[in-house]
Parts: structure tokens; C-alpha cells; sequence
């Protein structure tokens, strides 16, 4: 069999195949092309993808929903600092961002909640305050309390009193020499508070210029001053003032050795002129008069 | 060591600048927004002068025109004063020489310095052209806002009031 021969019938069979399958090889021609040509191949797949990802995106919580809130509990007990770590910037941001853009919503929702706490605090503060008075008031109807009254009366203090000073007992909180020109602080004891002393002297000299000033009287005196829990009196005397720092209700027992101190005190300053020049001196003086004064 | 107080004065027209001057000497800080002073303001300073310690208790007056109006009682024990004006508003200085008798008068101290503030709103020129108009010796040319010549200012009255 010679070459030409041999190669005939291929031919024809090609020829065959392309009369008979033309249309499909073309169709197999543009898949080919679509296969390659990225564009055309998403213009095909896109939809089924985004049909897909619809149908995932509505039975996600479903399917998916208890294998992540499982892994979370797991993750959350496991390791909560890190969690806590991980998630708290994001929340404070998004609560930051939430109540500066929805302030009066937020107000709304936590205004019950503080209500109630703030109700809560108010009657807990209220039980145990009236839990004080009854005690007291038992202890007024005793035998003892009937001859405290009887004393009370012959002195001519108010039972209300009484009873107060019992609740809310006087404590001397800070004493304050002063200058009383220039307002300088000359000798302090405190037993505990936080403020400038120096400055409060000078702002209580100021108050007590204007006061005076105002009134144009200057034979009169400002003699105490409240605030909130706090009562100040102001002694004054030639060159300096003092001024004490009370909490509480005072009872004649307290204010005696009150007066008593402060006296005591302005005397030794008047009689050793060497106090005026001896911080220090001053210093022990004042602590030595009032020590005993909270006793 | 035991410090020497001071009781100081700031006194001037209101928005001179007497209280940013004190905020800038005591706290190092400035604030853009105007609040009037009402009364007085009492701060304190300790500061150290020539190896010697001296705490100053500042009082920031209240702005007034005419230093008489400033209630007597504020200048009783004041060792010296700090007398505040505007670079910028000629009202503030008009019959400077006058008020600062006034102020010499009521506080019976010679011991006054004499500030003109905001020099951060002037330019140098603007500054010499105002000294020029001045009759009155002005012991320095300050600024709160961008802390210029402010501890020197303080410090000068400080001398002052040690040597003195």
C-alpha cells in the first residue's frame, strides 16, 4: 500500500467529521475560548456564585449558627483575657460612636436601670438611718433615757437635739490660724483633709473682707460659714482669726471645749509675743490646745 | 528652710489678661476662653529667689477701671502688686500714672510692677510705639499665651519684695 493510498480515507474521514459534527466542534470551540478568557467565564459563573452565596447568607445562622456560638463558649472559657482583649477596643469604639450619635436613645435606655440603683441606694440609706433613730429612741424611753431627759430639760436643750448629735456626733476636722490682714496662713491642724490650707486661708479672708465690706460694719464680725457637712466658725482676734472646721451636730459638751481651746489658745499667743515669730512654736501650740477637743 | 510669704496683688481692667498671667505663673497652662473674674481668686507660688524661698499668695482681683473701686480689705497686708495692662487696648493704660498712685496709696507699698500683656497680639513696632505713649516706667512686656517674660515678671516683683 503506497502513502497516497494511506492518507485517503483519513481525509475523507475529516471530512466526514467535519460535515457531520461541525456544529459541535464549534460549540466545543467557543467553550474553549469561554474556559480561557477570564471576563467571559465570570459573565458565566457570577450568577450561579451570587445565587449561592444568597442561599448560604439565609441559611447561614442555621447551619452554621451553633458550631460558632460552641466554639466561641470554648474559646471564651479558654482564654477570656485574650477575648476580652481582643473584642474590647472595638466595643468601646462602637459604644462611644453609638451615644455620641444617639444620645437621647441612650439616655432612654440606661435612665430605668439608674433609676432603679439610685431608688435602691436612697432606701438603703433610709433603713439605716431609721434603724439609728429607733435605736436611739429605745434607748430615750429606757430608765436611762427618762433621767438624760429630766437632766436635758433642766438644761434647756431640745430633745431634737439630742437625738441628732447622737446620729451625726461633732468632729473637729481643721483648725486655721490666719493673719488678719493679709489672709496668710500663720498655723494649721487637720486630721485628714485634702485641702490647700494656704489657699483656703486666703479665700476665706477674701470672703470674710467682702462680707464685712458689704455691710460696712466694722465693729461686726462674720462668724460662721456652712457648707454641705461642714460648719466653719471665726473667732476673730486683734492681729489674726481662727477658724475651725466642724462636721456633725454640736452638743454644749463639744462646743465648751471648743471655746475653751480657742481661748486658751488666742491667750498663749497674746502673753508670748514669741509665738508670732516661731512657726514651728505655733505649730506645737495649736496641736497641743486642740487634740483633745474630738475626745 | 522656712519660706517668706507674700501677699500679692494683680490689679488692672477687666480682660487685661490678669488671670491667664496667673494661670501661665502658677499652673504653666493657657486657656483661649474668657471667663471673668468675680471677687477674687486666691492662688499660691513658691519660688526661689537668690537661694532664699518665697511663697507668694496671689490675689487675682476682679477687673476694675478705677483702682479705688477694688475693696479696700483686699489690699490690707499686700507687700507688693502687679499692675496689668493691655498692649493691644489704649483704655488700659489711659492715666496710668494716676491709677498706680491709687494703687500705691491703698496698698502702701511702693513695691508695683508694672506689665503690659499680649504681646502676642502686637508686632515689635506696634510694642516700641506703645512704650512711646506710656509716661510710666513699664517693668516688662509679657505674653500668657505663648509664656513670654511671665516668670520674670513675677520673679522682678519677688526681688523687689526680698531686697527690699
Amino acid at each position: 500500500m503506497s502513502s497516497g493510498s494511506s492518507n485517503q480515507p483519513v481525509d475523507k474521514l475529516s471530512q466526514l467529521k467535519e460535515i457531520l459534527f461541525r456544529e459541535e466542534l464549534e460549540k466545543v470551540q467557543a467553550l474553549q475560548e469561554d474556559i480561557n478568557d477570564d471576563e467571559r467565564l465570570a459573565n458565566h459563573v457570577s450568577p450561579i456564585l451570587e445565587k449561592r452565596i444568597a442561599e448560604l447568607q439565609e441559611t447561614f445562622p442555621e447551619q452554621f449558627g451553633p458550631v460558632i456560638t460552641e466554639t466561641l463558649k470554648v474559646q471564651i472559657k479558654e482564654s477570656q483575657d485574650d477575648v476580652v482583649e481582643a473584642i474590647s477596643p472595638v466595643i468601646t469604639e462602637s459604644l462611644k460612636a453609638q451615644i455620641k450619635e444617639s444620645q437621647d436613645e441612650v439616655v432612654e435606655a440606661i435612665y430605668p436601670i439608674m433609676g432603679k440603683l439610685i431608688k435602691k441606694y436612697i432606701q438603703k440609706e433610709i433603713a439605716k438611718l431609721s434603724e439609728s433613730i429607733d435605736a436611739k429612741l429605745r434607748q430615750m424611753f429606757s430608765f436611762k433615757g427618762f433621767w438624760q431627759r429630766f437632766v436635758y430639760r433642766v438644761k434647756g436643750v431640745k430633745q431634737s437635739e439630742v437625738v441628732m448629735q447622737g446620729l451625726l456626733p461633732p468632729v473637729l476636722e481643721e483648725i486655721m490660724v490666719i493673719e488678719n490682714d493679709s489672709g496668710l496662713l500663720l498655723a494649721h491642724y487637720s486630721i485628714g483633709t485634702e485641702t490647700d490650707p494656704d489657699l483656703v486661708a486666703g479665700m476665706l479672708t477674701a470672703i470674710k473682707a467682702f462680707v464685712e465690706d458689704a455691710y460696712a460694719r466694722s465693729d461686726q464680725d462674720l462668724e460662721y460659714i456652712e457648707y454641705e457637712r461642714f460648719t466653719l466658725y471665726l473667732q476673730s482676734f486683734k492681729s489674726f482669726y481662727i477658724v475651725v472646721a466642724v462636721s456633725g451636730v454640736l452638743n454644749q459638751a463639744f462646743k465648751d471645749r471648743l471655746n475653751d481651746a480657742v481661748l486658751g489658745f488666742a491667750v498663749k499667743i497674746a502673753e508670748d509675743q514669741r509665738y508670732r515669730s516661731d512657726e514651728k512654736a505655733m505649730q506645737n501650740l495649736l496641736e497641743h490646745h486642740f487634740h483633745e477637743v474630738n475626745e | 528652710m522656712s519660706s517668706i510669704q507674700k501677699k500679692i496683688l494683680l490689679v488692672g481692667d477687666f480682660g487685661v489678661g490678669k488671670t491667664s498671667l496667673v494661670e501661665r505663673f502658677v499652673h504653666n497652662r493657657f486657656s483661649e476662653k474668657y471667663k471673668s473674674t468675680i471677687g477674687v481668686v486666691v492662688s499660691k507660688k513658691e519660688l526661689q529667689i537668690d537661694g532664699k524661698e518665697l511663697k507668694f499668695l496671689i490675689w487675682d482681683v476682679a477687673g476694675e477701671r478705677d483702682m479705688s473701686d477694688v475693696p479696700a480689705s483686699y489690699y490690707l497686708g499686700c507687700k507688693g502688686v502687679l499692675f496689668v495692662f493691655d498692649l493691644t487696648r489704649a483704655e488700659t493704660w489711659a492715666g496710668m500714672s494716676q491709677r498706680l498712685e491709687t494703687v500705691r496709696h491703698m496698698s502702701k507699698t511702693d513695691d508695683v510692677v508694672v506689665i503690659g500683656n499680649k504681646s502676642d497680639l502686637c508686632g515689635a513696632a506696634q510694642i516700641e510705639e506703645t512704650l512711646a505713649q506710656i509716661t510710666v516706667q513699664v517693668d516688662a512686656v509679657t505674653s500668657a499665651r505663648d509664656d513670654e517674660n511671665v516668670e520674670q515678671a513675677f520673679f522682678e516683683l519677688g526681688r523687689r519684695l526680698l531686697n527690699g
